[in-house]
């Protein structure tokens, strides 16, 4: 999950490989693409939710989102950021820690933000957090094995 | 595909089609970007092929290391 | 969950207190640590507080007075509190996780970029753009340095004769050999058209255009244009889709998608159609004014003003327009050769494909009305207009393959002034009105399809009436001030 135009979605389409519809128009990913990946040798379900700034739900795209939450028994949380925003989405990712999710960090777009001139220490902010955080670029794959394997380390085996 | 007007990266799929009213809708492969409606070229067949070739060897290559 | 893990951010003490009373009632399990569900309560999200209310009973009561009580301590609303603790966290993770650092190349960019986008900047940039881009690599290498070299030494030294003594020789009847060769014929003036005039010049466009593409600018260019349309208190939204439009296509639909109603797309369409010079006319006509920087410089005066008129009339009729045009412009790149390379060829394959059976075609009609009479009658019944804004009767004949097609009109243009038949003042007459000049078959059929019959007919004629209108005013005012171009 993570806040519109993160590249969610492009992203979803990167782990899962099944044909999903990659959508940039502001806000349009209102429908839930569920796909199936292999990650680490087993078969998980990905979830793309619809966008979402914060827990706090005022939008119908972010009450769906929060039902989904509630009631999805979701493992693990991959929580997409704009790299380039770090700090507006930052607001979700403490609101998930603090709620007591699994979550693992995603900074998207890191080629866009290195070149607005920011450099992000992914260990650093990873320290800071007390959670996995990974740096990608959804639209060149770059980043995409090593989230796959923080994927899988963090994936409890269901049950 | 990646709209080199709003810098929107979409598929062909979802891109909308030549336009209708259009004579040479049948024929015309141009697609718009679905966020601004910009006229995106596709990606000819054998650059394409090509493409689809290098990614194998390139596959290949990391395989084999 | 580790404790230390739940408590990310510390809230102010009031907070804090009515989150320790709250998460100790809490026993039902809402899939969400309690603290969560007791900062949303906190909060007055109302689907928490229906949930609570199911699933603690008469537990709720205490929490609802608890809330309350919290909300009499503390100095701001709680949506408030709540946001600014984090935001204070966040900037301490931030602090210490990100360097801002402008890089050489991005500062650059980024500066480049805004530049692009300032009025003031930009459109000097602008016009140094359209000044190398255009007028030099279009106008100049490519007019002058392959279109010669095809056009003179190809066909008119090697070809066209070769193929006049060879239908000469082998074909009796004189019909067919006005069909294959000679003035009008399909190999020696469709082919040559497509071939040595019309094919080389778009294609230097299409790689010139590919090249400002790939590097991003046409966003910027969006941008400016708006900003220097405000600046004079026109309306910018009605004249960047022909700018970027290029493609009759492209900008009838971007324009169906900004106007409303009805009457405004009628006007908007056309305006466009009057005013936008397809991409491969806007070629050819480069060429035709290459060497003649005063000639350039009326002519895109011209069709600078009527941009303007219609910046005009585009604000007389979208009165409530949205203030701001804004959107998110990608960044600034490098283009790169492949990229240009590929795209150059695509269009220029899917442009020849396009043009040489209508060329073709072109060819065949013309010899039809040759060999019926039409064509020479409609020549005299074009002639005395043509006489009328300056130009030689034979420019008739380039204005009839102008309603062809547009890029068909131009390099008859050029062929008549390769011939010597223009000086600068008709040179400058006959591009102006052929750029205004009636929209080509292909998008007469669009405007009829989409706009209907009438409508389109209507347009036809006013476009028809105001190139020509302005052609003359044109031609009259230049000898009038006995300028020489």
């Amino acid at each position: 999950m993570g806040s519109p135009n993160a590249g969610k979605s492009a992203l979803f389409h990167r782990l899962t490989g099944t044909y999903v519809t990659v959508s940039n128009y502001p806000g349009t990913t209102v429908e839930v693409s569920r796909g199936r990946a292999v990650i680490g040798g087993r078969e998980v379900e990905v979830i793309d939710t619809p966008g979402l700034y914060s827990l706090l739900a005022i939008t119908e795209e972010e009450k769906v989102t929060r039902r989904l939450l509630l009631e999805e028994g979701v493992d693990l949380i991959v929580h997409v950021v704009d790299a380039k925003n770090l700090e507006r989405s930052l607001h979700l990712t403490l609101q998930l820690i603090e709620a007591g999710m699994r979550v693992v960090l995603v900074l998207n777009m890191l080629d866009e933000a290195a070149r607005l001139g920011l450099t992000i220490d992914t260990a650093r902010l990873a320290r800071e957090l007390n959670i996995p955080v990974v740096g990608t670029v959804a639209t060149t794959g770059e980043g995409l094995d090593l989230l796959r394997q923080v994927i899988a380390e963090n994936v409890r085996v269901a049950g | 595909m990646r709209c080199d007007f709003c810098g929107t990266v979409f598929t062909e799929a979802e891109a909308r089609p030549a336009c209708t009213g259009c004579p040479l809708a049948g024929v015309c492969k141009k697609r718009k970007c679905p966020r601004c409606g910009y006229e995106v070229l596709p990606e000819p067949k054998w650059v394409k092929a090509l493409k689809a070739w290098g990614g194998s060897i390139f596959a290949g290559y990391k395989a084999n290391r | 969950m580790s404790a230390s893990q739940a408590e990310v951010v510390t809230y102010p003490e009031p907070i804090e207190k009515a989150l320790a009373q709250i998460t100790t009632l809490l026993k039902g399990s809402y899939g969400l640590s309690p603290r969560t569900v007791a900062l949303l309560l906190l909060q007055d999200d109302p689907e928490m507080h229906d949930l609570v209310k199911e699933r603690e009973g008469s537990t709720y009561q205490t929490i609802a007075a608890i809330i309350d009580r919290t909300r009499e301590t503390l100095r701001e609303p709680v949506d408030e509190a709540v946001p600014v603790a984090r935001q204070q966290k966040i900037a301490a993770i931030a602090a210490a996780a990100v360097t801002e650092t402008a890089p050489a190349g991005a500062a650059l960019a980024d500066r480049i970029s805004r530049l692009m986008m300032n009025p003031w900047t930009g459109t000097p940039l602008l016009l140094l753009v359209l000044y190398f881009g255009l007028y030099k690599f279009v106008g100049g290498f490519g007019a002058g340095t392959v279109v010669d070299f095809l056009e003179s030494t190809v066909f008119d030294a090697h070809v066209n004769p070769w193929v006049n003594r060879l239908v000469d020789t082998y074909v009796p009847w004189a019909a067919i050999r006005e069909l294959l060769a000679h003035d009008y014929g399909i190999i020696t003036l469709g082919l040559r058209y497509a071939v040595a005039i019309v094919l080389p010049l778009v294609g230097a466009f299409f790689f010139v255009f590919a090249i400002i593409e790939d590097s991003g600018y046409l966003p910027r260019l969006a941008m400016l244009i708006d900003r220097v349309f405000k600046m004079i208190g026109l309306s910018g939204r009605a004249v960047i889709p022909m700018t970027l439009g290029f493609g009759c296509d492209t900008m009838a639909t971007l324009v169906s998608r900004i106007l409303e109603t009805r009457r405004e797309r009628i006007i908007a369409t056309l305006l466009l159609a009057l005013a936008i010079p397809c991409s491969a006319q806007l070629g050819v006509i480069l060429a035709l004014l290459a060497g003649r920087p005063a000639a350039v410089l009326v002519w895109a005066g011209v069709i600078a003003l009527v941009f303007l008129f219609v910046g005009w009339l585009a604000a007389q009729i979208l009165p409530d327009e949205r203030p701001t045009f804004y959107m998110e412009v990608p960044p600034l790149r490098l283009p790169r050769l492949t990229n240009v390379l590929i795209k150059t060829y695509t269009r220029m394959r899917m442009y020849f494909l396009e043009i040489l059976p209508l060329f073709v075609l072109a060819s065949v009609l013309i010899w039809l009305g040759e060999m019926t009479g039409l064509f020479a009658a409609l020549v005299q019944a074009v002639a005395p207009v043509v006489r009328a804004i300056g130009l030689p009767d034979q420019a008739a004949v380039a204005f009839l393959f102008g309603f062809f097609r547009r890029d068909y009109g131009a390099a008859g243009l050029y062929d008549l002034y390769t011939a010597g038949q223009f000086d600068g003042v008709q040179l400058v007459v006959a591009t102006v009105t052929l750029t205004l000049f009636v929209p080509c078959i292909a998008q007469f059929i669009v405007a009829i399809k989409e706009r209907g019959a009438r409508v389109a007919f209507g347009m036809f004629l006013f476009v028809l009436v105001f190139a020509f209108g302005t052609g003359y005013i044109l031609n009259a005012v230049l000898r009038l001030l006995g300028v020489s171009l």
